[in-house]
């Protein structure tokens, strides 16, 4: 297994879709850090190091998808890979985003996706 | 409708309740001033519209604007003493200096004060909603309004006529009468129309200056120039003009047609112009002929504006309802497919790990968590699925309510722990307060409904300060009050939480299906019961509901919906 450096962020305010999210990357070898909502999000990356990736839920209460994007932009995170997860893939527009996954999740497009941001782990 | 709603909807009436609410009157001593000048330039602007042999004026323009302040004052009767007063002054210098005897003047002068009086009586008594002309029944209630208003004071100035100017009492009084009401039907709709919300016309700007500049200038040609047979045939082309005002400008471009017109009328009889003066006319027939076209072509127009507006608020009404139905669609899709997705993430990493040899990376802790997970998902599932059927059976007149006795506390509590769960991730305490024992015969599912959505908006725009519910019984009555202090609903919105598929915070924030609080009052008035909303932004909301302890009211929602 090899040593995790930084942990993805998943922003995302269903419980259900969060916890077994983070559920899954967990037995996949990941480290994660979750929030409920943009602001939440922000703050979680002031206080911890650097995020491999951040997957991103849109429709939000508090700070939503878009604003999250903008406000990131005035952080030193600015770089941070985004991938937003989303129902409403059509209606992403011109956010700033690394890519786009869509709602019901598929494992393996999450995993291959999660893959190409934070590497292999787990062996497999 | 109460008084809030009517001055939402009049401008007018919003206007007046400002002057009323300025410190010490100030507002009502300065509008009843300006009520003063106003009608004493009108009244003189209408003496101009006497024409011999009659001692009265063709149209009475000043009960037209006294009896739209009245009709529109009608819930705020405080202003009127300022108004009347100013009236009967304003009438009163008028007629001295047109050198009318005492007795007469002042006869009329009360004539005057009767007469938007009476309008302000009955208006209040009859009059339902915003009156603006934007309805057949409004027109309707105008005619009749105008025709019972101008009675009072034309038997009062008829008195006045005889003893001060030997004039034949009946004649005078309907004479007058006549005038006034020809006073109210050409200034009136100008006004009311114009001082209630704008709705927005099918006519553009551009159509607008089109159309008022040819009636003008047809109107002047056709009524004012010197005599031609020619021209006068063309008489009825005028209100092809108000026609087109009246289907493409409703209300208020239909009363402003044929204001122009109207005037352009009198100004013409009066200097012996146009079709309805020729020499072969007689100076008594002029008037006559001027009245009953003025009288039947203006509520005629002002009638089919109405039916074209009313016809297009129900096309536009149909269409919003077909957009609210298609964004509601969309939003159900989305809130069914959340609860689906982590199921459906749930079976795939059993079927991943399962197919990979993997089980055993599942620690128990961890099935046990998925166990949890899937069953609160699976709950919220069919709790929407419960939701949207209690709306197609509401919609359908279906709604049956299956009442037992319960106590309304115990029914809380338990329902609370159940919620105990969403409380926790929303980081939110419930706090239960009042009366053990609130006994009462309800249903309980609907019930269980009821507090479900109310704690779990008060939980979801909580923003995760403590929802406080209570119960007490009050007399007959149970209260049950959900309060959260979170975000709390704009004043525009209030009004419209209980309607389906409102919702006053943006999907883009809140999900759920705008369904739970019009469920929730429709359960509630079910069960004979009242709902209520207080709120403050920023301080939180507060629903109060009240339920009579006894089955007394309609079980049945029939059309509710």
């Amino acid at each position: 297994m090899t040593t995790v450096e930084y942990p993805i962020l998943v922003v995302e305010d269903d419980d259900g879709i969060r916890q077994l999210m983070q559920l899954f990357l967990e037995i996949e070898g990941y480290r994660v850090i979750t929030a409920t909502n943009g602001q939440e999000g922000l703050e979680a990356l002031s206080t911890a190091p650097d995020k491999c990736l951040i997957l991103l839920d849109l429709m939000m209460p508090v700070m939503n998808g878009w604003e999250f994007v903008d406000a990131l932009q005035t952080t030193r995170h600015a770089d941070a890979p985004v991938v937003v997860v989303t129902a409403y893939a059509d209606q992403v527009g011109d956010i700033r985003c690394n890519g786009v996954l869509g709602k019901p999740i598929e494992l393996d497009a999450l995993l291959e996706t999660v893959r190409k941001w934070c590497g292999s782990r787990n062996g497999t | 409708m109460s008084l809030k709603e009517d001055q939402q909807e009049e401008s007018g009436a919003r206007w007046i309740a400002g002057l009323l609410a300025a410190p010490h009157r100030f507002g009502a001593f300065a509008s009843a001033v300006v009520f003063f000048f106003l009608y004493v330039l009108v009244a003189e602007l209408s003496y101009a519209f006497v024409i011999p042999p009659s001692s009265n004026a063709v149209f009475w323009l000043p009960s037209g604007i006294t009896f739209s302040a009245f009709v529109r004052a009608r819930r705020l009767p405080q202003i009127w003493p300022f108004w009347l007063s100013a009236l009967f002054l304003g009438q009163l210098a008028v007629v001295f200096r047109h050198g009318v005897p005492p007795f007469t003047g002042i006869t009329w002068a009360v004539a005057n004060v009767l007469l938007p009086v009476t309008g302000g009586v009955l208006s209040r008594r009859f009059v339902r909603g915003p009156f603006n002309f934007r309805s057949l029944p409004d027109v309707l209630t105008f005619g009749a309004l105008v025709a019972l208003s101008v009675i009072p004071g034309g038997v009062v100035a008829g008195i006045g006529s005889v003893a001060g100017l030997n004039t034949p009492w009946i004649s005078s009084a309907i004479s007058w009468a006549a005038s006034d009401a020809l006073g109210i039907v050409l200034l009136a709709p100008v006004i009311l129309s114009w001082t209630t919300r704008r709705s927005r016309s099918a006519g553009g700007l551009t159509e607008a200056a089109v159309l008022f500049s040819s009636l003008t200038m047809s109107s002047f040609l056709i009524l004012l120039y010197p005599r031609s047979a020619t021209l006068d045939r063309l008489l009825s082309f005028l209100f092809f003009f108000v026609a087109w005002a009246a289907i493409r400008f409703g209300p208020r471009g239909t009363s402003v047609a044929l204001l122009v017109v109207d005037l352009t009328q009198v100004w013409a009889i009066s200097g012996g112009y146009g079709p309805l003066a020729g020499p072969d006319v007689g100076e008594g027939a002029r008037i006559l002929n001027l009245q009953i076209l003025v009288a039947n072509v203006g509520l005629l127009m002002l009638l089919l504006a109405a039916a074209i507006e009313e016809q297009r608020t129900a096309r536009m009404t149909a269409e919003s309802a077909l957009k609210s139905r298609d964004e509601f669609l969309s939003i159900a899709s989305h809130e069914l497919r959340t609860p689906l997705t982590s199921l459906a993430m749930h079976v795939q990493m059993f079927n991943r790990l399962a197919l990979q040899g993997r089980l055993s990376d599942l620690s128990m802790e961890k099935m046990a968590e998925l166990g949890r997970i899937s069953e609160r998902q699976l709950l919220r599932f069919s709790s929407l699925i419960d939701e949207l059927l209690e709306v197609s059976r509401i919609g359908s007149g279906r709604f049956t309510l299956h009442r037992e006795e319960l106590d309304l506390y115990q029914l809380v509590r338990n329902a609370i722990s159940r919620y105990r769960l969403d409380a926790d991730s929303s980081r939110s305490v419930i706090r239960l307060h009042g009366d053990a024992g609130v006994i009462g015969h309800w249903d309980r599912s609907r019930m269980e409904l009821v507090l479900a959505q109310l704690a779990g908006n008060a939980l979801k725009y909580g923003a995760g300060r403590p929802v406080d519910i209570t119960v007490e019984q009050d007399g007959g009555k149970a209260r049950l009050t959900v309060m959260d202090h979170g975000l709390g609903i704009s004043p525009e919105y209030r009004a419209r939480i209980f309607e389906r598929f409102a919702r006053a915070e943006s999907i883009t924030r809140f999900g759920g299906l705008g369904l739970g609080l019009f469920i929730v009052r429709r359960i509630v008035e079910a069960h004979g019961g009242s709902i209520e909303v207080e709120s403050e932004i920023g301080k939180g909301s507060c629903f109060k509901i009240e339920l009579p302890l006894d089955a007394g009211r309609a079980e049945r929602l029939g059309d509710a919906a």
